[in-house]
């Protein structure tokens, strides 16, 4: 139920991620439902390849995860991503930062889905 | 429509508990959609008086029951109840008027999401109004922080009350009676009502206290309750029993009193 935090490898990496433009907003939309990269680009506005390449960074910094294949509606099969963090926590030790993240759990998603479709 | 209700609250619109007592305590019985508190320490009553509740509610209203229990099985809870006297509650879930989702259904987090899904899909239908949630201390440790554990309860709350339940939510204690230690759940409810039990030489006193319900009108004396066949008893006679003054009766947390608990 808990041990929902866990230390992330590449604290760089993250902290290079977060202040990308792209990046942060990638990850802010990632957070409320999983996405394939060519929704992210018509949604947000932000040309394809540069979703790609954002895409993979927060993957690789352990922000965002992949979460499977959705069929498009033109029956195309295309990866989607999702960002589960729900909270970070930075630390700067003498020799590199250290990054926390705190995972956003399934009851959160839960209580969370049931309580937008009352609010809509 | 919401506002309607509050200015015409009659008899009529309370939600009948069935418990001997605790209705007239409750001035005909609780708001319809509210959200009540049930605390006590274990061995109190509070499942039973959860149980009697739903049993109540299919027997004299019509009104279905959802039970969620993260401690037990469903075959505990039906147990505990015919235990008791409470002979039609195995028939009430083999009718699909209590529907229980017990710990098999709740525990594991992977298909906490799932059930909960299914349970909103159950409190869709109009035929289920009343919910005992057994615990609330379990459902909370769900999540890890004070701010994420209130958040969340406020939102439960509201989906409760959006889908047309008047809810019960069973907490168990460590102090009999709240004195320094309340809770944020005890705000952010609708109603608090509290169980408590002593040992004396010839067994055990129970007592029940609602401390506070919003928008009625209630009686916040504590009252003895008793627990046999057929549930949760208690002697709403103000008159024969004031536990305030009750010298013999060593509960701790008294207003003012400063004894320690048990």
């Amino acid at each position: 139920m808990s041990g929902n935090t866990k230390t992330l490898a590449d604290p760089v990496s993250v902290l290079d991620s977060l202040g990308d433009e792209y990046s942060a907003r990638i990850l802010s939309a990632l957070t409320d439902e999983e996405m394939s990269a060519k929704r992210i680009s018509e949604e947000l506005g932000i040309p394809i390849a540069t979703v790609y390449r954002r895409i993979e960074d927060l993957d690789e910094a352990g922000l965002i995860e992949f979460e499977g294949k959705a069929l498009t509606q033109d029956d195309k099969r295309v990866k989607v991503y999702r960002s589960y963090v729900d909270e970070l926590r930075i630390q700067f030790e003498p020799d590199e930062p250290q990054v926390e993240m705190k995972r956003y759990s399934e009851a959160q998603r839960s209580i969370d889905e049931a309580w937008k479709r009352i609010k809509r | 429509m919401e506002e309607d209700k509050e200015m015409t609250d009659t008899d009529d619109d309370r939600i009948k508990t069935g418990i001997d007592g605790l209705d007239s305590i409750l001035n005909g019985g609780l708001r319809r959609n509210s959200t009540v508190l049930v605390s006590g320490n274990p061995g109190t009553g509070k499942s039973i008086l959860g149980a009697q509740y739903l049993d109540h509610g299919v027997r004299e209203h019509g009104e279905g029951g959802v039970y969620l229990t993260f401690e037990e099985t469903q075959e505990d809870v039906i147990e505990a109840a015919e235990s008791i006297g409470m002979e039609e509650w195995r028939e009430h879930v083999e009718n699909d008027d209590i529907i229980v989702y017990d710990k098999m259904d709740l525990l594991e987090e992977t298909d906490f999401s799932q059930s909960l899904v299914r349970i909103l899909d159950d409190i869709d239908s109009d035929s289920y109004s009343r919910l005992v949630m057994d615990s609330l201390t379990m459902f909370q440790m769900f999540f890890e922080s004070e701010q994420e554990k209130r958040t969340y309860l406020l939102k439960l709350i509201d989906i409760l009350k959006h889908n047309g339940f008047t809810s019960l939510l069973v907490q168990e204690s460590q102090e009999t009676f709240p004195d320094r230690d309340i809770g944020l759940e005890e705000f952010l409810t609708d109603g608090n009502i509290y169980l408590a039990q002593t040992p004396t030489k010839s067994g055990t006193n129970r007592y029940i206290w609602v401390a506070k319900m919003r928008k009625q009108e209630i009686n916040t004396h504590v009252f003895p309750m008793e627990i046999g066949d057929g549930g949760v008893r208690i002697h709403d006679n103000a008159a024969e029993f004031s536990y305030m003054s009750g010298e013999d009766v060593d509960m701790g947390n008294e207003p003012g009193g400063g004894r320690g608990g048990l």
